[in-house]
């Protein structure tokens, strides 16, 4: 009789530890290996333009992750165009959604460029700028960085004199495209799912 | 003398092609500088290092050597001939992109007047060449344009000359190692000596005996320090594709995404050496060789040209109408591009220009046989590629390693439905590229967009704090005023 109670003891005993030594490393790794903010909103931020234009109703791209990660439509980003709708839904495993934007300008990449001789100075692109593309002070000319330039448009509205202008990225003068080889009617058109590995 | 050996490669490229060399066709003894032409044309983004700038107006006069276009790598192209410089304008060019582009229009006037650098003395630095080579305008002569000082980084194990020239038809470097072997052996010595390179490895496939014979005398007068170990590659295409010749001479594997130089090793073109060579003399590039070849020119040859002149030029010197021909292939069969304006001007990488009529039948549908697989010699699976980017899907053909492809071309060759797969590579490869950069531009704009939401909230915390101190200090303020009241009443 002791002995089987010696028996169940000592297992009992035994697993106990086992359970306390594993609580206290669990307890260690969640403290020691735990992950700032939310790793899917990072995920679905990378996805995304960070063009910051705000045209999804969020203010910048990754309020607009935070969103999506929250239970929010894919499909809010005109600038990013479909190919990002088809990368989020991948990477979430939902269903791909149509783009929600009117028209197929959105696909263009466009900068910001300021008609230097019109502008009064008055800052309001300054601070309209969600990257601080635009240098200038006030009452003095401002003029867009067009490498930083992420094309949102955010500047365009504000200006009083309207002298800034909306322009085709200029490419480097070497810049240049293969021709596209023809498809032949027995090629599927359209897309084929984004399923990796 | 110096040391050297001569062997046969042991290592075997896996896939790859045997298609018809055709280089009987353009190899001659000699090689013949033909007349200079009546315009020379050098365009100012497309003449190789980037995207230049030009360094002379319209009707000044340059001599030989004058330096003409300055590009954003630092390169400098020079004029080729003495000359005046007619006009800047946009004029069609020899380049895949098939556009017309600014271009500097020179009339050579047929003088001997020469402006050129000052030779160099050994012994020199690194430094004292890379700026060399700079000033004389030396890029990859063999086809891609790189600019060779960027390769010459400290460190560096070995030096390999890539005279294989697998590309079916094309003898450019065959004559070049043949008739011009003294130097290029002397610019690879010069250059593995300032960069401390002691083993240089020449790579040549078996279809050239009289290079090797060239070589092996060239050698046995040289007085370099440098070992030279001279491999005869399998004639199979494309042995001279730059990882590739890294594999078979050194057995090492250049990993995917970075260069041979990352490696330790550098990779030129004999030509680029010949050109370092006359660059050390003071010589900057001004002529070079082309092959011209095809079944449809009267006399293929090897000639010696100044850069900038007309393809027209080159064609007449063969002994053909240009006008019977409708478009030639620059850079052979394999690789090459077609052009079908004649008055473009040659550039330093063209080194091969091709006429010949050929049927291509229409593009069939895949039939899934996989011989494209088989003959890739970096593995991939061709197929599958094409299949993703014609279904637009460009993340997938990434996937299966689009960008791992170097465009060889071998899967074009073997496929029975005739499918353009490479045409689809090289723009998969493009796309690829662009989207790499918008993805550069994408995480720069998050970074000032965060940078600028932290810079705000920093400052509204300040003004918050400001107002906390104003509000106490008013509070302070009119409690004491309202003290000092209830004292006096």
């Amino acid at each position: 009789m002791t002995d089987a109670l010696w028996t169940i003891g000592a297992g009992v005993a035994g697993l106990s530890v086992i359970a306390l030594l594993g609580g206290i490393l669990l307890q260690y790794a969640s403290k020691g290996f735990s992950v700032d903010g939310n790793p899917l909103v990072n995920s679905i931020d990378a996805l995304l333009p960070q063009t910051q234009c705000g045209q999804c109703g969020h203010p910048g791209c990754k309020p607009y992750a935070e969103a999506i990660a929250g239970g929010e439509p894919i499909n809010r980003c005109p600038p990013g165009g479909q190919d990002t709708v088809d990368r989020l839904a991948s990477l979430l495993g939902v269903d791909i959604l149509p783009l929600d934007a009117d028209d197929a300008t959105t696909e263009q990449d466009l900068v910001a460029i300021i008609i230097e001789k019109d502008c009064i100075g008055c800052t309001k692109c300054i601070q309209a700028c969600p990257v601080d593309a635009i240098v200038g002070a006030a009452k003095l000319m401002h003029t867009v960085i067009v490498d930083e330039c992420t094309g949102c448009d955010l500047c365009v509205e504000p200006c009083p004199v309207d002298c800034i202008d909306m322009i085709p990225r200029p490419k480097s003068p070497d810049y240049w495209m293969p021709t596209r080889p023809n498809i032949i009617s027995s090629d599927r058109c359209g897309q084929i799912g984004i399923q990796h590995g | 003398m110096a040391d050297y050996q001569i062997r046969r490669c042991e290592r075997q490229l896996e896939g790859g092609i045997h298609p018809e060399t055709q280089k009987a066709l353009s190899t001659t003894d000699s090689c013949i500088f033909v007349g200079d032409p009546k315009r020379l044309v050098f365009p100012i983004h497309f003449s190789g290092g980037g995207p230049g700038e030009a360094l002379v107006a319209v009707a000044d006069i340059v001599s030989q050597g004058t330096p003409i276009i300055k590009c954003q790598s630092g390169i400098t192209h020079v004029a080729s001939r003495a000359g005046k410089v007619i006009d800047i304008i946009d004029h069609e060019i020899a380049h895949p992109a098939a556009t017309k582009s600014a271009s500097i229009i020179i009339e050579p006037s047929g003088l001997e007047d020469q402006n050129y650098l000052d030779p160099l003395v050994w012994p020199f630095d690194a430094d004292t060449l890379r700026n060399r080579a700079i000033e004389a305008g030396i890029l990859g002569l063999g086809g891609a344009g790189f600019p060779s000082f960027k390769k010459w980084s400290e460190g560096m194990q070995t030096l390999i000359i890539n005279g294989a020239e697998c590309q079916p038809y094309l003898t450019t470097d065959d004559t070049l190692m043949r008739i011009d072997t003294h130097s290029m052996i002397r610019g690879a010595s010069m250059l593995s000596q300032s960069l401390d390179i002691k083993t240089i490895i020449i790579g040549i496939e078996d279809n050239k005996p009289e290079v090797l014979e060239a070589i092996e005398s060239a050698l046995k007068e040289s007085c370099s320090d440098c070992f030279f170990d001279v491999v005869l590659l399998d004639t199979k295409y494309p042995s001279g594709s730059e990882r590739h010749l890294v594999w078979l001479t050194l057995g090492i594997e250049v990993p995917t995404g970075s260069h041979a130089v990352e490696s330790g090793v550098i990779v030129h073109n004999p030509g680029t050496l010949a050109a370092l060579s006359r660059a050390i003399d003071g010589k900057p590039i001004t002529d070079r060789i082309v092959t011209l070849t095809g079944e449809a020119l009267a006399a293929p040859q090897n000639i010696v040209v100044p850069i900038g002149a007309p393809i027209s030029h080159l064609i007449e010197a063969t002994d053909t109408n240009p006008e019977s021909l409708t478009s030639i292939t620059i850079g052979g069969p394999m690789m090459g591009y077609s052009v079908t304006n004649f008055t473009a001007g040659i550039t330093k990488t063209t080194n091969c220009l091709l006429a010949r009529e050929v049927d291509i039948p229409p593009e069939s549908p895949c039939i899934r046989c996989g011989a494209c697989a088989t003959v890739c010699p970096v593995r991939l699976q061709p197929q599958q590629m094409v299949f993703a980017l014609k279904g637009g899907s460009l993340d997938r053909a990434i996937h299966e390693g689009l960008t791992d492809c170097i465009e060889c071309a071998a899967c074009n060759a073997v496929c029975p439905s005739h499918i353009p797969l490479a045409e689809w590579f090289r723009l998969g490869r493009f796309e690829a590229r662009d989207k790499a950069n918008d993805q550069r531009l994408a995480a720069k704009a998050r970074e000032r967009f965060e940078a600028r939401n932290m810079r705000l909230k920093r400052i509204s915390l300040e003004k918050e704090a400001k107002r906390a101190v104003r509000q106490a200090k008013t509070a302070d303020a009119l409690e004491k005023a309202r003290k000092a009241r209830k004292e006096s009443a």
